[in-house]
C-alpha cells in the first residue's frame, strides 16, 4: 500500500520537447532584401512568445527555408518542412507565384501557411491565413483618395507581372464610375531601367497623379528620371506608390521625397505600442534597422497563430486553423482581427507621404478598421472556394 | 535520561508525520491541481464556445444582410425606383402626385423585405447624397448625407462606403438622431450593369439584436453579456445590464486604472479568459472577444462562486476526511504514548533512582502486557536486591547494567512495531476512503486490490474482479493500437494518463480520466502496477449539452442551420475523397401555415416534432435530418449517385408526411414538396447545392405540391425565365405596356350591346402581344396583381364614363377581380375611391368573380360580397359550373349575374350532357331571378340553342372578339 503511493512523490516532470515552425523565405536571389527582414521580424515575435513561456508550455523553434527567389523551390521546402521537420505551421512567401504554388502544398498536406504580403485578391484557400492587405484595404481607398486630392486624371504604370495587372484592372473598372479618366496604363519589364519613353509621355500627358505599382529597383530609374522632369515642368506630377515602403527606400532615402504611399503601417504611426515595437525591435536587431508593412504583417502573423493555439490547446494544423479565425489583438498598427469569412485580417488603412530621411508622414487614415473583402461585389467573377471547407 | 526519553517521544511523533501526512498532504494537494485544473478548462472551454457562437451568429447575420442588400442593388424594382424618385424629385419635388405614384409602388415592395428581414426602415439615396425615398419619413427623409447635419451620422458613413467603393457596408451599433434609438445601418450600391445609380440603405430593428446577445443560456445565474466600445479615455457599454437596465450607450468605465478588466481589453482588441473582478469588482470568470464588425468587445462572464461552486462543494468533503486523518494520528500517538512510553518512563525512573544507590524506589506499572509484567520482575528484582544487597552488591550492580541493555532493546523493538502498523493502517484507510477508484495490479497485471470507490463507480465487486486483468471491463471503443500505444507509454516512462472508455458491471460504457503509474523496487523490477481513475461522464455529458444547445434545434432535437451547414461541408469533402456522391433534400410542409393558424403554435410544435420522427424513421443512420426553421427540413443522403437510388427514399418520405396525425386533438392532414440536389452532378459547393436543391423545391411547390423534383439545368433555366417574366411585368406596369381590350355582350337578337368585359393585354416592347395566360398567374402569384387591378378598374371606370356620357342606353362594364383582389383587405375603399374619382354610378361596374374564389370561404366571401352590392355595384358570377357550388349556397350569393363557362357552350349539340347542363343552369338562374350570359358563343348553332333556352345575353367570337376601345365605337346606336 506504501508503494501505492510512492509515485505521487517519485514522479518527474522531463523538458518538454520544442514545437517547431518553418519560414519560408527568400534568403538568396533577387527578393532576399525584401524578405529577410520579414524572418527578423518574426523572430521577435518568437522570442517574445518564448520569453513569455512558449506555446502549451513548450518552446518554439524556427525552421528556416531558403526560397531562394525561386516559387519552386519554395514549393518542394514547404513540402520537406511538413513531411520531414513536422513544423506546426508555415509563415512565408512574398510574391503571388510563391504563394500558389506553396498553397498546393498546404491544400495537399491539409497544412496552414500564414502570407504577409498585400496582394491582389481573389483567392481564400481554408490553409491559408492573409494578414496583407486586400485591395479594398490599400489600393481602392488610396485611388478614391488620390482622385479627390489630387484630381481624376489617372496614369497607370507598373511592372510586368501579376499584382499590377490585377490591380490596374480593378482600377480600370472603379475609378470611371467615381469620375476618374485613365489616360494611359504601362507595364515595364521586370528590372528594366528603360524609363525615358515612360518619363516622356508622363511629361507630355500631365495626369493629376500616377499610380505606381513598379516593383523593385525599377523604381530607382523610374523616380530619378521622372525628377529631372519635374524640375523643368510647370506643375510637378505626382506618384502614388502600392509597392514601395520603408525597407526599399532605406538604401535610397531620399527617392521619393514628396510623392506618396499607400500602407496600413508605417514606421512612423505615433503610438506608445508602436514605439515600443520599433524599440523592441532595433534592440535586438540594430539601432539602424527599420520596420515597415510586411514586416509587421509577418509579424503579427505569429502572434495570432499562438492565440489560436492556446485558444485551440493543441498545434494541429486544422484544429489551428479554426480557432485562429477567432483571433483579435492589438498590434503596431492598431486592432487587427481575423475574418472567419474570407480568411483575412480587418485592417486600418493608411496614406503617406515620403520624406528625406525615408520615412512617411501620415496624410490620411480609414477611421476605423475595414472589412478585407477579396472578392470585390462589383466585379463579375465567381466566389468559389479553392477546395471544399473540411 | 530526561533528554532520551523526550527525544523518542518526539522521534515518534516526527516519524508519524514525515511518513504518513507528509504524503498525504502531497497527495492531496496534487489531486486538488489536477482536479482544478480540469475543471476551469471544462469552464472556460465552455464560456468559450458561447462566445464564440454569440461572434459567430452577429458575423453570420452580418454577411447575410450584406448578400441580400448587395442582392437588392442589382433588382430592376430598386435600380428603377431609385431612377423614376430621382426624375421626379428634380422635375416636380417629393409634395407632387407623380412622387406619391411611384412612393406607393415602392412602398409595397419594400414593405416585404421589411416584415420579413428585422428592418425598422429603407432609404434609397441619390447620387448626389439626397435621401429620396424612405418608409418613415422620419426627418433624416429630404436630407443631404454629403452635406446636411447627419453627415456624421452612422448612415452617412455606410452610403459612402457603398458609393465610393460600390461594396456594401455594414455601421456600426450606435444612437441615431432621428428616431433616437439604438440602431445600425446596411447600406448597397444600386448598379445597373456596371453604372451606379445611387444607394439603398437600411435601417435594422436592433431588438432582435438586443435580445440574442442578452441571452445567457448555458451561464448560471450569475451569467452576463457586455459589449462596449472604446473610445478616446473610456469605454462605452451598448447593452442593458441586470444591475442596471439603463446602462446601454448611458454607462462608461474609465481606461485609466482599469486597463486589465476583460470589458476594456475586449475592446482594445485582445482577446483571452481568466478569473479576473469585473467592472463593477465582482470576482468573475470571463471569456472576451473583440468584435471587428461592430468595432466593439464582447465579455462572457459568470460569478467565480458559483462557476467554482461544484469544485468547492468537493472540496469541502476532502477537507472533513483529511481532518479525521489528522485526528486519528493523535489519537494512535496518545495511545502510544499511554502503552509504552509511560511505563518505559516509570521504569527508567525507578532504575534511575536504583542505579543512584536508593533501593527502596518501585516501579508503578498497572499493567497487563509486556511492560506490566516486565515492570513487576523488576520489582520483584529489586526487593531481591535490597536483601542481597551487601553480599551481593558487585553482582547486582552488574546485573542492573544487562538489565538496562535488554530494557532499551525491548523499548525499541516495540517502538518499531508500533510505527509500522499505524504507517499501514494509514495508507490503507486512504486508499479505501479516496474519492477516485484504485486499481492496483501485480507486474503480470492481475488485478490484486480494489478500493470501494471502484466498486461504487464501476459497480465490479472485489469478488468479481481480484485475479482477473483490467481488461475484462474493456468497452470495446478503442482499437489494439490504442492499448499498445498506452503500454508503450508506460513501459517508457512509467506513467499513462488519459481518457478511456470502460464498462461498468451492468454493461454500460462511460468516459473516465485514467493515471496508471509502474511501482519499481531497488532493481527497477515492476512489482505493482497502480491505476487512479475519475468518472468523467457527467463532465462529458455537460460538455455534450452545451455543444446540443450550439448545433440542435431545441424543439425536434434535429441539427440546426448551423450543424447542417458543417455537415453539408463535411460531406462535400468526404465524398469528394470517396469519389461517391450524395443527395440534398429540401422539404417544405405543405398546409403547415394552416395548422398554425388554425390550431396555434402549440399544436404546430407538436406537428414539426411528429414530422421530425417520421422523416428520421424513414432514412438511414448515417443521413442527416436538419431543421433550418419554420417548417423547413433538409436531409442529406449519403452515398447515393443516381436518381434511381434517391427516388424511392423521397416517395417514401412524402408517404410518410401524408399519413394522417393528430394534434391539439385534432386529425389533421399535410404533405410535402421536396426538393433534390445531387452531388457532384448538380453542384459541387455547398452555397450550389442548397440554392439549387431550394430552386428543385420550388417547383415541386409550383407542381401542386406533394411531390419531389430533382434539380435540372432546365429548371434552372425555367426559373431564371420566370424571374425575367417577372421583372418585365414589374416593368410594364410602370411603363404602361399594359392595355385594356374590350369584349361586348349582346342581346339575343344580337342588335344592341347590354355591356362590355375588359380583359387585360400586355404589349411587350420586344416580344409583342403576350398572352394573360402566361403573365396573370404569376402576378397572381407575385402579388404584382394588385397594382395591375387597381390600374385595370380605373381604366375600365374612365372608359365607360367616355363611352356612357354620348348614349341613353349605358353600357355595363364588366372587370374580373382575381382571387388576391378579391380577398386584399381594403377593396371596397379602393373601389369606392376609384368610383369618386372616375364619377360614374355604381351600377354600371360589375365585378366578376369565379366561381371557385367565391367556394373557398364561403361566410367571408357572402359577407364582402353584400358590402359590394350595398355600395350599388352589380356582381357577376364567372366561369359558373366549374364549380362546385350547391345550389344552397347559389341563392345565398348575392349576385346579379351568372356566366356560364365557355367549356359548357363550346360542345353545345342538341341533346349532349352539355346541353342539359346548360338548360338546367338557365332555368335554374330565371328561377333565381338572375341574368345569364352564355360565353364563347362562336356558331349559329349555339346561338339557336340559347335562343331557345331564353338565355339573356351572349358574348363571343360570332359577334365580336375583343376590341381595342376606338372599334368599339362602332356599335354604338
Amino acid at each position: 500500500m506504501v508503494l501505492a503511493l510512492s509515485w505521487f512523490f517519485g514522479c518527474t516532470q522531463e523538458p518538454k520537447k520544442p514545437v517547431k515552425i518553418g519560414i519560408l523565405h527568400s534568403l538568396t536571389g533577387t527578393m532576399a532584401a525584401s524578405e529577410q527582414p520579414l524572418v527578423d521580424a518574426m523572430t521577435l515575435a518568437i522570442e517574445e512568445i518564448n520569453h513569455a513561456g512558449g506555446i502549451l508550455g513548450r518552446p518554439l523553434q524556427t525552421v528556416v527555408a531558403d526560397t531562394q527567389s525561386d516559387p519552386h523551390t519554395a514549393a518542394q521546402a514547404a513540402e520537406r518542412l511538413i513531411v520531414e521537420e513536422q513544423v506546426a505551421a508555415l509563415f512565408g512567401c512574398w510574391t503571388s507565384a510563391c504563394r500558389l504554388e506553396v498553397k498546393a502544398v498546404v491544400e495537399r498536406r491539409q497544412h496552414l501557411l500564414f502570407y504577409p504580403l498585400q496582394y491582389e485578391g481573389m483567392e481564400r484557400s481554408s490553409h491559408i491565413i492573409y494578414t496583407g492587405a486586400t485591395p479594398n484595404q490599400q489600393i481602392i481607398p488610396a485611388l478614391l483618395w488620390a482622385m479627390e486630392q489630387l484630381g481624376p486624371r489617372l496614369y497607370l504604370i507598373g511592372s510586368d507581372y501579376l499584382f499590377p495587372h490585377a490591380a490596374n484592372r480593378l482600377i480600370r473598372t472603379l475609378a470611371p464610375s467615381q469620375g476618374g479618366k485613365i489616360v494611359a496604363e504601362r507595364y515595364l519589364p521586370m528590372g528594366s531601367g528603360q524609363v525615358e519613353p515612360i518619363i516622356t509621355e508622363i511629361s507630355t500627358l500631365q495626369p493629376d497623379v500616377v499610380l505606381n505599382t513598379i516593383n523593385g529597383d525599377s523604381n530607382v530609374a523610374f523616380f530619378n528620371a521622372l525628377e529631372q522632369a519635374n524640375r523643368n515642368a510647370v506643375k510637378p506630377v505626382a506618384v502614388l506608390s502600392f509597392s514601395i515602403a520603408e525597407v526599399e527606400l532605406a538604401q535610397h532615402p531620399g527617392l521619393m521625397q514628396g510623392h506618396y504611399a499607400a500602407w496600413g503601417y508605417f514606421q512612423s504611426i505615433d503610438s506608445p505600442r508602436n514605439r515600443a515595437f520599433i524599440h523592441r525591435f532595433r534592440s535586438r536587431f540594430g539601432q539602424n534597422r527599420v520596420l515597415d508593412d510586411p514586416m509587421e504583417a509577418a509579424y503579427v502573423g505569429v502572434h495570432l497563430w499562438a492565440q489560436g493555439v492556446n485558444d485551440a490547446q493543441t498545434i494541429a494544423p486544422d484544429r489551428v486553423s479554426r480557432a485562429v479565425l477567432h483571433q483579435s489583438l492589438q498590434a503596431p498598427q492598431g486592432i487587427v482581427s481575423l475574418d472567419a469569412a474570407t480568411r483575412h485580417l480587418w485592417r486600418t488603412v493608411r496614406i503617406g507621404r515620403a520624406q528625406a530621411d525615408g520615412q512617411f508622414a501620415l496624410l490620411w487614415s480609414s477611421e476605423r478598421p475595414v472589412r478585407p473583402s477579396p472578392f470585390p461585389a462589383w466585379l463579375d467573377k465567381p466566389r468559389a472556394d479553392t477546395q471544399p471547407v473540411p | 535520561m530526561t533528554m532520551t526519553i523526550r527525544t523518542i517521544q518526539t522521534r515518534l511523533l516526527l516519524a508519524m508525520v514525515i511518513l504518513i501526512l507528509t504524503p498525504i498532504l502531497i497527495l492531496n494537494e496534487q489531486l486538488r491541481q489536477t482536479h482544478l485544473e480540469s475543471h476551469t478548462r471544462a469552464l472556460i472551454r465552455g464560456m468559450t464556445q458561447i462566445a464564440d457562437k454569440k461572434a459567430g451568429q452577429i458575423e453570420f447575420f452580418i454577411q447575410d444582410h450584406l448578400e441580400e442588400i448587395q442582392l437588392l442593388g442589382h433588382t430592376p424594382l430598386v435600380i428603377e425606383g431609385i431612377r423614376t424618385l430621382q426624375r421626379i424629385w428634380k422635375e416636380s419635388g417629393p409634395e407632387s402626385d407623380a412622387y406619391a405614384r411611384a412612393d406607393t409602388l415602392l412602398r409595397s415592395q419594400f414593405a416585404e423585405y421589411l416584415r420579413r428581414g428585422h428592418y425598422y426602415d429603407a432609404f434609397l439615396i441619390a447620387l448626389d447624397g439626397t435621401v429620396i425615398f424612405s418608409i418613415r419619413h422620419e426627418p433624416d427623409f429630404g436630407t443631404n448625407l454629403r452635406t446636411g447635419p447627419l453627415r456624421f451620422s452612422e448612415l452617412a458613413k455606410v452610403v459612402k462606403v457603398a458609393r465610393t467603393m460600390l461594396e456594401p457596408d455594414f455601421s456600426e451599433y450606435d444612437l441615431y438622431p432621428p428616431s433616437n434609438a439604438p440602431a445600425a445601418f446596411l447600406a448597397g450600391p444600386v448598379m445597373d450593369g456596371q453604372q451606379l445609380v445611387g444607394v439603398v440603405a437600411m435601417q435594422f430593428d436592433m431588438h432582435l439584436f438586443t435580445e440574442v446577445m442578452l441571452d445567457n443560456t448555458g451561464l448560471g445565474e450569475s451569467g452576463a453579456t457586455l459589449m462596449a466600445r472604446l473610445e478616446t479615455d473610456q469605454v462605452r457599454f451598448l447593452l442593458p445590464m441586470k444591475s442596471d437596465p439603463e446602462a446601454a450607450f448611458r454607462r462608461t468605465l474609465p481606461l485609466a486604472s482599469n486597463d486589465q478588466q476583460p470589458i476594456i481589453q475586449a475592446a482594445q482588441g485582445k482577446h483571452g479568459s481568466a478569473f479576473t473582478r469585473d467592472h463593477q469588482g465582482e470576482n468573475v470568470l470571463a471569456v472576451w472577444r473583440h468584435l471587428p464588425a461592430l468595432r466593439v468587445g464582447l465579455v462572457i462572464q459568470m460569478n467565480a462562486n458559483e462557476a467554482m461552486a461544484e469544485f468547492t462543494q468537493s472540496r469541502y468533503w476532502e477537507k472533513i476526511f483529511l481532518a479525521g486523518v489528522v485526528g486519528a494520528l493523535l489519537l494512535i500517538s496518545w495511545y502510544v504514548h499511554r502503552a509504552v512510553v509511560q511505563p518505559i518512563q516509570e521504569l527508567t525512573r525507578v532504575t534511575e533512582a536504583l542505579s543512584a544507590g536508593d533501593l527502596g524506589q518501585r516501579a508503578w506499572v498497572v499493567r497487563q502486557d509486556e511492560t506490566g509484567r516486565l515492570a513487576a520482575a523488576f520489582n520483584t528484582m529489586a526487593d531481591k536486591l535490597l536483601t542481597a544487597q551487601l553480599q551481593l552488591e558487585e553482582r547486582v550492580q552488574a546485573r542492573t547494567a544487562e538489565l538496562h541493555a535488554a530494557n532499551q532493546q525491548l523499548h525499541m523493538q516495540i517502538t518499531q512495531r508500533k510505527e509500522t502498523e499505524a504507517r499501514l493502517l494509514l495508507a490503507h484507510k486512504v486508499i479505501e476512503n479516496a474519492g477516485e477508484a484504485i486499481l492496483i495490479t501485480d507486474a503480470q497485471g492481475f488485478i490484486t486490490h480494489i478500493n470501494p470507490a471502484y466498486e461504487r463507480i464501476t459497480g465490479w465487486s472485489r469478488a468479481q474482479i481480484i485475479g482477473k486483468k483490467p481488461s475484462v471491463t474493456k468497452s470495446g471503443r478503442h482499437d489494439q493500437n490504442f492499448y499498445q500505444q498506452m503500454w508503450q507509454t508506460l513501459n517508457d516512462t512509467g506513467r499513462w494518463e488519459g481518457e478511456i472508455w470502460d464498462r461498468r458491471a451492468n454493461g454500460e460504457t462511460f468516459p473516465k480520466w485514467l493515471s496508471i503509474t509502474a511501482i519499481h523496487d531497488d532493481q527497477h523490477q515492476v512489482l505493482h502496477y497502480v491505476g487512479v481513475f475519475l468518472d468523467i461522464s457527467q463532465r462529458k455529458a455537460d460538455e455534450q449539452r452545451l455543444e446540443h444547445l450550439a448545433y440542435y434545434d431545441p424543439l425536434t432535437a434535429l441539427p440546426n442551420r448551423s450543424l447542417f451547414h458543417e455537415r453539408l461541408e463535411r460531406e462535400i469533402s468526404g465524398s469528394h475523397r470517396q469519389r461517391t456522391g450524395f443527395a440534398l433534400f429540401f422539404i417544405d410542409l405543405d398546409r403547415f401555415k394552416q395548422v398554425n393558424d388554425t390550431l396555434g403554435h402549440g399544436a404546430g410544435d407538436e406537428l414539426l416534432i411528429i414530422v421530425a420522427e417520421r422523416l428520421l424513421s424513414r432514412v438511414r443512420e448515417n443521413d442527416t435530418v436538419a431543421r433550418l426553421g419554420g417548417d423547413e427540413f433538409t436531409i442529406i443522403l449519403t452515398h447515393v449517385t443516381r436518381p434511381e437510388q434517391v427516388s424511392p427514399v423521397a416517395q417514401n418520405l412524402l408517404d410518410s408526411l401524408q399519413t394522417p396525425l393528430v394534434v391539439a386533438g385534432q386529425e389533421v392532414r399535410i404533405g410535402g414538396s421536396i426538393g433534390i440536389a445531387l452531388y457532384p452532378h448538380d453542384g459541387t459547393s455547398r452555397e450550389q447545392l442548397t440554392q439549387n436543391a431550394d430552386m428543385a423545391m420550388y417547383l415541386a411547390k409550383e407542381k401542386g405540391r406533394n411531390n419531389y423534383q430533382f434539380f435540372s439545368k432546365e429548371l434552372q433555366t425555367r426559373i431564371l425565365d420566370r424571374v425575367t417574366l417577372e421583372n418585365e411585368l414589374t416593368k410594364a406596369i410602370q411603363h404602361q405596356e399594359l392595355l385594356l381590350h374590350y369584349q361586348p355582350k349582346f342581346n339575343l337578337e344580337g342588335n344592341r350591346v347590354a355591356g362590355v368585359e375588359s380583359l387585360v393585354r400586355w404589349n411587350h416592347p420586344e416580344k409583342g402581344l403576350i398572352s394573360p395566360a402566361r403573365f396573370i398567374p404569376l402576378a397572381e402569384e407575385t402579388g404584382l396583381i394588385l397594382p395591375m387591378g387597381t390600374w385595370i378598374l380605373e381604366e375600365s371606370c374612365r372608359q365607360i364614363k367616355i363611352w356612357n356620357a354620348k348614349t341613353t342606353h349605358p353600357w355595363h362594364m364588366a372587370v374580373n377581380l382575381s382571387p388576391r383582389q378579391f380577398q386584399q383587405p381594403n377593396l371596397l375603399p379602393l373601389i369606392k375611391e376609384l368610383l369618386d374619382k372616375t364619377n360614374i354610378s355604381p351600377e354600371w361596374l360589375e365585378l366578376e368573380i369565379t366561381e371557385g374564389v367565391l367556394m373557398g370561404n364561403v361566410e367571408e366571401s357572402i359577407a364582402i360580397m353584400n358590402r359590394l352590392r350595398d355600395s350599388g355595384i352589380r356582381l357577376a358570377m364567372d366561369d359558373f359550373g366549374t364549380g362546385y357550388s350547391s345550389l344552397n349556397h347559389l341563392k345565398r350569393f348575392p349576385v346579379h349575374t351568372l356566366k356560364i363557362d365557355q367549356s359548357f357552350v363550346r360542345e353545345l349539340t342538341p341533346n349532349s350532357t352539355d346541353a342539359i347542363i346548360v338548360q338546367a343552369i338557365i332555368t335554374l338562374a330565371r328561377a333565381l331571378g338572375l341574368t345569364v350570359v352564355a360565353e364563347g358563343v362562336e356558331t349559329v348553332e349555339q346561338l339557336e340553342f340559347l335562343k331557345k333556352q331564353e338565355c339573356h345575353l351572349v358574348q363571343g367570337y360570332l359577334f365580336s372578339k375583343p376590341l381595342p376601345a376606338q372599334d368599339l365605337e362602332r356599335f354604338y346606336t
